[in-house]
């Protein structure tokens, strides 16, 4: 590729305050001939809740891909505890302690809840850990202790992005990565689930998050990304973001 | 986002149903989800009667018998096909020919060992412990080989295909069968080839309301009812089992959960070629012969029966099976036996038009 | 087959010439040898045979085979032809697609013979099916078809057969086929005879096996089982593919069927069916026709449960005074486990086009004709002429192209062979 300069130039982004987990350096992604990511970079430190907000179609759900295997980059390296896994393939990240609660929710409609949060365990052997994994997410969603015994496809979509991120957590993951889990939720809803999500920060799991409503994601992360037709176009601290006139009329409806 | 009303469709990724007008979508498929399986059933108690009436029950319950057996057999094979699609949405065409090249394997396994001093040929007829001992030895020998060549089809036909348009591996698939097909024509002759294993299960096991029942009958049915329990477990019950299920409903969500998608389709290949391969063998004992385009006809036959009990579940392969020995068995008394073919394609497409998720297929609503 | 067939002429010749040098040459084959009148003939005239020769069909299609061969090679021997030589194209009906004799196959085999206008003479098909596809191709070209086996009487009598239109068989009008064998209307004639007066069956249920000989025999069995008196309780058909009978003996036992009659090919069920019918113990007895008289009966239904089923076919002609002679000519070049009762069929059916062309070629001051059609056309009027006593007895054709010969074999199983009974002449029809 030519060294093009790009129409906006990103500002550098800050020295990383804390050790990063998870860093992505110039990642192109294509599907087929059309290219869906343009020299993303980005990192998120350990301990962090990092936010991408973009309007539909900029990417964020491919950048997840991409760092979850599920997608190949073409070019760029995606770092992970200091070593890079873009080869790896996609069970294989996940084993390594990336939980990944995906667009859509992705459940196992004909199984149970409880058989959805098992397979979320599914490469752990640790079986001790994992009845206390069991219990912490049915402390965080009280509803999933309920329906335990229902198929998953039967519940109601404020339920079923409770079993999509209960499943991410049942792998122990240091590194969750959430798409859009507000998406189709009441405003309570969306509330309570912004709360286990900062429960589960304070646990001590590194959040990557995916908004289109920006104002509830940013208001949670500590940092933010903002993506335009596949590139980053703006970052900086979250608070920093949400006072940036630009930020505020287009991803704020101010 | 559409509703998945149907189980086939809770298994495409999202995006991929067809958007159908909700009401005509659930109207008549309740009407006819319902009254299905009780038309089938009436229809079936019908024809027992009717052949009772006309030859006598024991006829009936004789043909009853030749139905399930023959169901049994279509039943092993059926349950490949559904697991398959299942897993990768393939309609395995060669899966009928593995079957088959299966029942050669058997054959060659028994001729193998008696380079060993073990003659199957006369061990086996000689008293019950020495059909056993072959049976324990042919078993897994046959299973293990059936499994390994599903495998290898799977590895050098298919994979490379997974992300193809669908039309693409479906045509592979005709074509490794015509290659099967081949390779056994051109190895084994046109003509029915003989399996030797004349006696090896022979005489009545008992009479249950007049109806000999004769040991291979046993045989038969006892391996396919025994294999599909044994195959429901395992896929409710065990890690392999579950990855399976998961690798079936959600692609992308599995691998998210760890699970090596390679490995869980080339387990699903190995079980389901060798419970093929458990057909197969107890074909060759039964029939005892083979021919090499065996796989076609009774590969569609099982393939109907997985769709009838409803593609994707095991448990309704099985019954699937047994069901379309039956009708096909039944019908052939009443209409004539050149009607038994069309009896079991006109099942396959009522299916399809009025319960196209087949009889076990569940409807799970996905409200998203 | 095609191993062996480079040997073949050599060891047959040196064989033959054996045989002839010990004054054991037997009559069979023809009046003539030498070359009477044609020591001075040039250059080469081409006859072909159409057979299946691989697959289902490969015992009994290249049996028949090996005795077209037997009689090129005794005309060779013997320059029938005189200075002319005799080249033989064999064609092999017999598909891959198929596993056995194919239609499609057949007609392709056909053209290829007619635009080689070297060929004046084709000996076959074996199967009816094969000959419904080859008849017009040949018929239009001119060519002589003389079948060795084929028994549907449709292909040679307008009206016999509801599924075969014999006049579009002979687009041109004229008759260019013939065959040494009876049809199946004096077959099913024979075999519901000998079902009811010889095996006392009265109630029959039939099978066929889908085919133009299969069904066409079994509906012949069954309008003249009726007539002598008998019940047909029921007549199925069943694909070729089929393996389990036992919905249909199940019924038949049902029925109290004391006759079970098949019509079709040993490849399409013989054997699996009377095997089967133990299986479900009816106890009925087993009657068919030429076409279950084939070792593959026996792979089907292998050790003491073959035995018991009874079959017409052709009649064994060695076992006649007038094929005494065959065997040894036959296994002079071939080896005596593949001779099956068609190859003296084979090796008349290809003697009497040799005759013919060699009456031809005297006729034409003992040169070979140059133009092909006339050629071809010249040698059908010497076939209709025939009167000739071969292997499988005295043969001379009707206006249709039938044969007057209306013998046939009753054979039953035992120990894992067919053997002949008796020779019956067929009821009048
Ligand atoms: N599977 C796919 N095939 C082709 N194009 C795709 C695919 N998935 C996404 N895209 C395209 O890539 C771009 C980015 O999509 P996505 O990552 O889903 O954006 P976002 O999550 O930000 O809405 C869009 O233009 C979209 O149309
Ligand atoms: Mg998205």
């Amino acid at each position: 590729m030519s060294a093009q300069p790009l129409p906006v130039e990103p500002e550098s982004p800050p020295e990383p305050a804390v050790e990063p987990l998870l860093e992505l350096r110039g990642i192109d992604v294509y599907y087929g001939r059309v290219q869906a990511l343009r020299g993303i970079s980005l990192y998120v430190g350990k301990g962090e809740i990092v936010a991408l907000i973009g309007s539909n179609g900029a990417g964020k759900t491919t950048t997840l891909r991409t760092i979850s295997g599920l997608v190949r980059p073409a070019r760029g390296e995606v770092r992970f505890e200091d070593a890079p896994i873009h080869q790896l393939g996609a069970e294989q990240i996940a084993r390594l302690g990336i939980g990944h609660a995906p667009e859509g929710r992705r459940l196992f409609s004909r199984m149970t809840v409880r058989e959805n949060l098992e397979m979320g365990a599914f490469s752990r052997r640790d079986t001790r850990r994992l009845r206390e994994d069991y219990e912490r997410v049915y402390t965080l969603f009280p509803r999933l202790r309920e329906r335990r015994g229902q198929l998953a496809g039967s519940l109601s979509g404020g339920e079923q992005q409770m079993v999509a991120i209960g499943r991410a957590m049942m792998g122990h993951p240091r590194l969750m990565l959430l798409d859009e889990p507000s998406l189709g939720l009441s405003p309570i809803l969306v509330e309570a689930i912004y709360q286990v999500i900062r429960e589960i920060n304070a646990d001590g799991t590194t959040v990557l998050l995916i908004e289109q409503n920006a104002l509830m994601a940013l208001n949670t992360a500590r940092r933010a990304y903002v993506m335009e037709t596949g590139s980053i176009a703006t970052s900086g601290p979250a608070s920093e973001l949400l006072d940036s006139p630009e930020v505020q009329r287009a991803y704020l409806g101010m | 986002m559409a509703q998945k009303t149907t189980d086939a469709a809770a298994v495409l990724p999202p995006g991929r149903q067809p958007r159908l007008d909700a009401l005509r979508l659930r109207l008549l498929p309740q009407l006819t989800a319902r009254a299905f399986p009780i038309i089938l059933v009436t229809a079936l108690v019908g024809m027992f009667l009717r052949i009772a009436t006309t030859s006598g029950g024991e006829i009936a319950g004789e043909q009853l018998k030749n139905g399930l057996q023959i169901g049994a057999i279509y039943a092993l094979i059926a349950l490949g096909y559904t697991m398959v699609y299942g897993i990768i949405e393939l309609i395995n065409f060669a899966h009928g020919d593995v079957f088959t090249l299966s029942a050669f394997y058997a054959i060659l396994f028994g001729q193998l060992f008696g380079f060993f001093g073990l003659n199957v040929t006369t061990l086996a007829p000689s008293s019950a412990g020495g059909l056993i001992a072959c049976l324990l030895l042919l078993f897994p020998i046959t299973m293990l080989a059936a499994g390994i060549t599903g495998v290898l089809i799977e590895r050098v036909a298919y994979r490379r295909l997974r992300q193809s348009p669908r039309l693409a591996p479906l045509i592979t698939a005709v074509g490794v069968s015509f290659l099967l097909e081949g390779v056994m024509f051109a190895k084994f002759g046109a003509a029915n080839y003989p399996a030797r294993k004349d006696g090896w299960v022979h005489g009545t096991a008992f009479t249950a309301g007049g109806v000999p029942v004769r040991w291979n009958d046993v045989l038969v049915l006892s391996t396919a009812l025994g294999l599909m329990f044994a195959l429901q477990a395992f896929v409710r019950g065990s890690r392999l089992g579950k990855a399976m299920r998961a690798t079936a409903q959600d692609r992308d969500a599995a691998l998210l959960s760890g699970i090596n998608i390679n490995r869980t389709i080339a387990a699903t290949f190995f079980i389901g070629s060798a419970l093929a391969g458990a057909g197969a063998l107890v074909y060759s004992i039964y029939y005892n012969s083979v021919q090499w385009n065996l796989g076609f006809r009774y590969g569609i036959i099982a393939f109907t029966a997985a769709v009838l009990g409803g593609i994707g579940n095991i448990v309704g392969a099985g019954l699937g099976g047994f069901l379309i020995g039956v009708i096909s068995v039944f019908g052939s008394q009443l209409l004539g036996g050149e009607w038994e073919n069309s009896i079991v394609f006109a099942m396959l497409i009522i299916v399809l038009t009025f319960r196209p998720v087949g009889l076990l297929g569940m409807r799970v609503p996905d409200r998203a | 087959m095609h191993t062996k067939s480079r040997l073949i002429p050599i060891l047959g010749a040196v064989a033959l010439a054996l045989v002839a040098a010990c004054g054991t040459s037997s009559t069979g084959g023809g009046t003539t040898s030498g070359g009477g009148g044609l020591a001075g003939c040039t250059g080469s005239v081409t006859v072909a045979s159409d057979l299946p020769t691989s697959g289902g069909d490969a015992a009994i299609g290249g049996g028949t085979e090996n005795g077209v061969r037997a009689a090129v090679l005794k005309a060779q021997q013997e320059k029938l032809l005189g200075g002319c030589t005799i080249n033989y194209i064999p064609k092999n009906d017999a598909s891959v697609a198929k596993g056995e004799h194919d239609p499609a196959l057949g007609a392709q085999n056909m053209i290829a013979l007619t635009t080689n206008p070297a060929v004046v003479g084709v000996v076959g098909p074996f199967n009816s099916s094969v000959a419904i596809a080859e008849m017009p191709i040949a018929n239009r070209a001119g060519m002589l078809l003389l079948s060795p086996a084929n028994t549907n009487p449709g292909l040679t009598i307008a009206g016999s057969r509801p599924d075969v239109d014999t006049n579009s068989l002979r687009p041109t009008g004229k008759v260019t086929y013939y065959r040494i064998i009876w049809n199946d209307i004096a077959q099913g004639a024979d075999d519901a005879q000998i079902s009811y007066k010889e095996l006392n069956a009265r109630k029959a249920y039939i099978i066929d096996d889908q085919e133009a000989y299969g069904k066409g025999l079994a509906d012949f069995f069954e309008k003249y089982f009726k007539q002598d008196g008998g019940t047909v309780l029921k007549h199925v058909a069943l694909p070729g593919t089929t393996k389990d009978f036992k919905a249909q003996l199940t019924e038949a036992k049902g029925l109290g069927a004391d006759l079970l009659f098949f019509g079709g090919v040993a490849a399409n069920g013989s054997g699996i069916i009377y095997c089967q019918m133990k299986d479900v113990g009816l106890t009925a007895k087993y009657m068919s026709g030429d076409g279950t008289v084939d070792p593959q009966f026996f792979k089907d239904c292998a050790g003491t449960n073959g035995d018991g089923a009874y079959a017409t076919s052709a009649p064994d002609a060695t076992k006649t005074s007038a094929g005494a002679g065959f065997t040894p000519l036959y296994d002079a070049s071939f080896a005596d486990s593949s001779r099956v009762v068609y190859s003296p069929y084979g090796y008349d059916a290809m003697r009497i086009v040799l005759n013919a062309v060699k009456a031809v070629l005297v006729d034409n001051g003992g040169k070979v004709p140059t133009d092909s059609a006339s050629f071809r056309s010249k040698v059908i009027a010497k076939v209709a002429a025939t009167k000739y006593d071969g292997f499988v007895g005295h043969i001379e054709f009707d206006q249709n192209g039938d044969t007057t010969n209306h013998a046939f074999g009753l054979y039953s199983s035992k120990g894992g062979q067919w053997t002949q009974s008796e020779v019956v002449q067929a009821p009048p029809v």
